[in-house]
C-alpha cells in the first residue's frame, strides 16, 4: 500500500519529470515499431504477390483456349484443369510430390509432353514450386526479413543505451527521495521495486502510444502513397501489423530497458544516504587533476574556457545521443532520396510493346501504324537481343520489341488504350513505364512523408534528452550561477559564457553527422553503383536539422540561465 | 565622507494578495572605515537590507548612495560593475564556486573584471587568512571555517570600498565564528568599512555601531559598551 501511495506522489509531485521520460519512452518506440510495421508488411504483401502470381497452381499453360482443357483431364496425380482468361491451371494433387524435385520435374515432363504431342500449337508451359505457390518467398526474401530483425534488435539496444542516459538523469533528481528513504530503514529492493514500478507504469503508457501512433502513421502513408498491389517491377507492400511480432518487440525492449535501469539503480544505491540526500552534484563529479584556469581576452571567454575543461560530462552525453540519431537520419534521408529518384526516374521509353518471338516478330504495317499515331515522338525497334538497337525497322529483320517515346508522357494512358486495342493477342505484351514512374513518384512522396515522421520521433526522442540533461547541468550550476552574479557579472557574461560553451558542442552536433552520413552514403551506394552526388534537397534538410540542433543545444541553456539569473533575488 | 547613504528605502513583496513590507522606510549612513552591525530576528528584513545595499534586489521606494551614486538609478550592468569594483560579499553559506580551486575562487572577481592577479596581494590575502596550504583544494574539501575564509579572501582581493557580510558566522560553530569576526574586526581596523548583518548580540555589539530591525523597520540604533576587540 505504502508503495501505491509513493508511487501516486511521485507521479504527482514532478509530473514534468514523468512526462520526459514518458515523450522519451514513446519516441525510442517509434522507430523499432515503424521497422517492424514494414517488415510485416513487406512479408505480407510478398506472399500476396506470390499468390496472385501462382495462384496457388503448380502449372500455367498459356495461350490456351477453352477446347484445349480435355488435353489436361485424367492425368494421373494431377487435379483437374482449370480454365480462366487464356490459361489452363493444374496442380500437383500430393504436397510431398510437388516439394520433391524429381517427381515435380517428371511432372513438367508430362506437361510439355502433351503440348509437344500437338502440331502447330503455341501453348507454353509455366511451373511453380510448392513454396511459391503457398506465397512461401525465397531465400532474399527471408534473408531480409531477417536483417530486418537483426537490425530491430540493435536499434533497441542502442535506444536503451540512450534511454538509460536518460533515467539516469531522471532518477538524479529523485536521489534526495532516495536518500530519505534509504535513512529511514527501507531496503535496496523496497526502493528498486518503487522506481521499477514507476518505471513499468509509464513504460506501458508509452508503449501504448507508440503502436497507436506507428500504426496509424503507416496506415495512412500506406493508404496515401506506399501500398503497391499489381504493378510490375516493384515488390508489393501492403500494409500487415502482426500482433505477436509488435508484443515480441515490446517484450524485447522492456527485458532490456529494465537491466539498463536496474544497473541505474544499483549504481545509485552505492551511494550513501548521507551523498544521496546532497546537491552538490558537479564537484562530486570533479577529476584529481583539474586543468588551469585561463584567463582571456574577455570575461565571457575565460569563464566558457573553464566550464569546457571542467563541466563538460553532460555536453559529451549529449553528443552521444545527437550525433548517432542525426547521422542515421541524414544517412536514411540521402539513401531513401536516392531510392525515391531510382523508382520515379522518368523513363526513356514511356511504353514498350512485345511480341513472342514463336509468332514472328511484328510486320512492317505495325511500325509504321505506332509511327503514325501523333502523340507518338519517335520509336526504337529491337530485335530479341537487347543489345542489337536498330533505328529503323528494316523488310526480313525480326522485330521482337518497340519502344515508343511520346510526344508528352501524360499521353500514356490514352496510347496504352490505343495500342490495346489494335494488338489484342496473347503473343502482344504491353507495359507501361510511364505508369510505373508515376506511381514511383507517388510512392517517393510517401517515403518522404514517412522520412519526416521518423525524423520528428527520432529528433524529438533526442531532442527531449539533451534539453532534460542541459536543464539539468544549468540546474547542477545554479550556485555559481547566481556567485558570479554576486560577484559582479553581468547577466551577458553568464549567460554567454554557458552559451559558448553549448555553442562547441552544437557544432560538433552539426557537423559531425554530415560528415559521417556522407562516409556512409558513399559506402552504401558502391554496391548499387549508385553515385551520390551533392543536391539541394539533401543540403536544404542538412540546413534545417542543422538549424533544430544548434537550436536544441543553445535553448535550454539560455532558458535555464536567464531563469536562474531572474530568480537570483529570491535568495542566493 | 559616508560610503553608503540609505535613505527611505523600502522593499516590498507581493504574497498573494498581501503585500509584505521587508523594508519599510529605512535610512542610515555608513562612515568610511566603520563597522555597523543589523541584527534583528529571523525574517526582519536585514538580509533584504543587506541584498539591497548590494545591488542584488530592487528597491521598491527610497535611494541608495555608493561612494555618491545612486545605485537605484543604475541599470543592471552598471550594478554588476558596482559588485566587481566597490563591493565585496560573504554569505552565510559562503558560496564559493564547487568546481573551482580556492586559488581560483579567490581570483574569480579579477578574471570578471579582466584584470591580471596581483602576485604581492594574492600571497598577503591568503597570508592574512591562513590559506596558503589549502590553495588548490576543492570547497569541498574544506571545513567551513576554512570556507569563510576563502569566502573573505576573495571579497578581499578586488580592495572593495565596503565589505557586507550576511551572517557570516551563521553556518560556523562557536570557535570558528569567533575566528572568522576577529578577522572581519581585524580587516576593519586596516581601514575597510564592513556592514555585518547577524542575529548574535555578541557579534553585533562587537562593532563601533548597531541598528536594530523589526518588521522591516529600523527600530533603534545604538552603540554598543562593549568595545570591539581583535587578537
Amino acid at each position: 500500500m505504502s508503495y501505491l501511495i509513493y508511487l501516486k506522489r511521485s507521479l504527482m509531485r514532478r509530473p514534468k519529470r514523468h512526462l520526459s521520460l514518458f515523450v522519451i519512452l514513446t519516441c525510442a518506440f517509434i522507430l523499432p515499431l515503424l521497422i517492424s510495421i514494414y517488415r510485416d508488411s513487406s512479408a505480407y504483401g510478398t506472399e500476396q504477390m506470390l499468390l496472385d502470381w501462382t495462384k496457388g497452381e503448380t502449372f500455367h499453360i498459356l495461350n490456351a483456349a477453352e477446347d484445349d482443357v480435355a488435353l489436361f483431364e485424367n492425368i494421373g496425380g494431377l487435379s483437374e484443369p482449370r480454365y480462366e482468361d487464356g490459361i489452363i491451371y493444374l496442380h500437383i494433387l500430393s504436397d510431398d510430390e510437388w516439394k520433391n524435385f524429381d517427381s515435380f520435374n517428371g511432372y513438367g515432363f508430362r506437361i510439355s509432353g502433351v503440348i509437344d504431342s500437338m502440331a502447330e500449337t503455341c501453348l507454353t508451359v509455366r511451373a511453380f514450386e510448392y513454396n511459391y505457390a503457398h506465397g512461401i518467398p525465397d531465400d532474399s526474401s527471408a534473408s531480409e526479413q531477417s536483417a530486418l530483425l537483426i537490425l530491430n534488435l540493435f536499434i533497441i539496444l542502442l535506444s536503451s543505451l540512450v534511454v538509460g542516459s536518460a533515467y539516469k538523469s531522471h532518477i538524479r533528481r529523485f536521489s534526495s527521495d532516495m536518500g530519505i528513504l534509504r535513512s529511514l530503514g527501507a531496503e535496496d529492493r523496497q526502493i528498486y521495486a518503487i522506481f521499477i514500478a514507476e518505471f513499468a507504469v509509464v513504460f506501458a503508457m508509452s508503449a501504448a502510444t507508440a503502436v497507436a501512433i506507428s500504426a496509424g502513421v503507416m496506415k495512412l502513408l500506406f493508404a496515401a502513397y506506399l501500398e503497391v498491389d499489381g504493378v510490375d517491377g516493384l515488390a508489393w507492400v501492403i500494409f500487415r501489423m502482426n500482433p505477436l511480432n509488435t508484443a515480441l518487440h515490446i517484450a524485447v525492449f522492456f527485458a532490456v530497458l529494465l537491466v539498463v535501469i536496474l544497473r541505474t539503480l544499483i549504481k545509485s544505491s552505492r551511494e550513501s544516504a548521507v551523498s544521496a540526500m546532497r546537491e552538490d552534484i558537479q564537484s562530486s563529479e570533479m577529476k584529481n587533476k583539474l586543468p588551469k584556469m585561463k584567463f582571456k581576452a574577455t570575461p565571457e571567454k575565460s569563464l566558457a574556457s573553464l566550464w569546457l575543461s571542467r563541466t563538460n560530462k553532460t555536453y559529451a552525453g549529449c553528443l552521444w545521443v545527437s550525433v548517432p540519431i542525426i547521422t542515421v537520419f541524414l544517412f536514411l534521408f540521402g539513401y531513401l532520396s536516392l531510392d525515391a529518384d531510382f523508382i520515379s526516374e522518368a523513363p526513356e521509353y514511356e511504353l514498350w510493346i512485345t511480341k513472342d518471338a514463336t509468332f514472328g516478330g511484328f510486320a512492317r504495317e505495325d511500325i509504321d501504324y505506332i509511327k503514325s499515331l501523333p502523340q507518338v515522338e519517335s520509336v526504337k525497334c529491337l530485335r530479341d537481343a537487347p543489345e542489337e538497337i536498330f533505328n529503323q525497322a528494316t523488310d526480313g529483320l525480326m522485330i521482337d520489341q518497340i519502344r515508343i517515346k511520346l510526344t508528352s508522357p501524360g499521353l500514356h494512358k490514352e496510347v496504352e488504350s490505343l495500342l490495346s486495342s489494335r494488338f489484342t493477342g496473347m503473343e502482344y505484351t504491353i507495359r507501361n513505364f510511364q505508369a510505373v514512374a508515376e506511381q514511383g513518384a507517388e510512392m517517393s512522396k510517401g517515403i518522404y512523408l514517412m522520412l519526416a515522421f521518423i525524423f520528428s520521433a527520432m529528433f524529438l526522442f533526442a531532442a527531449i534528452i539533451i534539453y532534460m540533461k542541459l536543464r539539468d547541468y544549468i540546474s547542477d550550476s545554479r550556485k555559481t550561477v547566481r556567485t558570479l552574479s554576486t560577484l559582479g557579472a553581468s547577466d551577458k557574461t553568464v549567460t554567454s559564457s554557458y552559451l559558448r560553451q553549448s555553442a562547441v558542442s552544437a557544432v560538433i552536433a552539426t557537423a559531425a553527422p554530415a560528415a559521417l552520413s556522407v562516409i556512409l552514403l558513399i559506402l552504401a551506394a558502391i554496391p548499387a553503383a549508385v553515385k551520390p552526388s551533392p543536391d539541394l534537397r539533401l543540403c536544404a534538410v542538412y540546413l534545417a536539422v542543422s538549424a533544430l540542433t544548434v537550436g536544441a543545444f543553445i535553448l535550454p541553456v539560455y532558458r535555464s540561465v536567464k531563469e536562474i539569473l531572474e530568480k537570483r533575488g529570491s535568495g542566493i | 565622507m559616508n560610503i553608503v547613504e540609505v535613505k527611505n528605502l523600502s522593499k516590498s513583496f507581493m504574497q498573494g494578495d498581501t503585500e509584505i513590507k521587508a523594508v519599510d522606510n529605512v535610512s542610515l549612513e555608513i562612515a568610511e572605515g566603520e563597522m555597523l552591525a543589523i541584527t534583528g530576528q529571523s525574517g526582519s528584513g536585514k538580509t533584504t537590507l543587506l541584498n539591497l545595499i548590494g545591488g542584488i534586489e530592487e528597491a521598491t521606494e527610497g535611494e541608495i548612495f555608493i561612494d555618491g551614486a545612486d545605485i537605484t538609478l543604475a541599470d543592471k550592468d552598471e550594478l554588476a560593475r558596482l559588485r566587481r569594483q566597490k563591493i565585496g560579499y560573504v554569505f552565510q553559506d559562503f558560496n564559493l564556486i564547487p568546481i573551482l580551486t580556492v586559488r581560483e575562487n579567490i581570483i574569480m572577481p579579477l578574471l570578471l573584471d579582466s584584470k591580471k592577479v596581483g602576485k604581492r596581494r594574492f600571497k598577503e590575502i591568503a597570508g592574512y587568512l591562513g590559506l596558503e596550504n589549502r590553495l588548490d583544494h576543492l570547497p569541498s574539501q574544506l571545513s567551513g571555517g576554512q570556507k569563510q575564509r576563502v569566502a573573505i579572501a576573495r571579497a578581499l582581493i578586488n580592495s572593495p570600498s565596503i565589505i557586507l557580510a550576511d551572517e557570516p558566522t551563521g553556518n560556523l560553530d562557536r570557535k570558528m565564528a569567533d575566528e572568522i569576526m576577529q578577522l572581519l574586526i581585524g580587516l576593519n581596523e586596516k581601514g575597510i568599512t564592513i556592514l555585518l548583518v547577524t542575529h548574535e548580540e555578541r557579534y553585533a555589539n562587537m562593532c563601533q555601531r548597531k541598528i536594530v530591525m523589526r518588521d522591516g523597520k529600523a527600530t533603534c540604533e545604538t552603540t554598543p559598551a562593549v568595545p570591539q576587540t581583535s587578537q
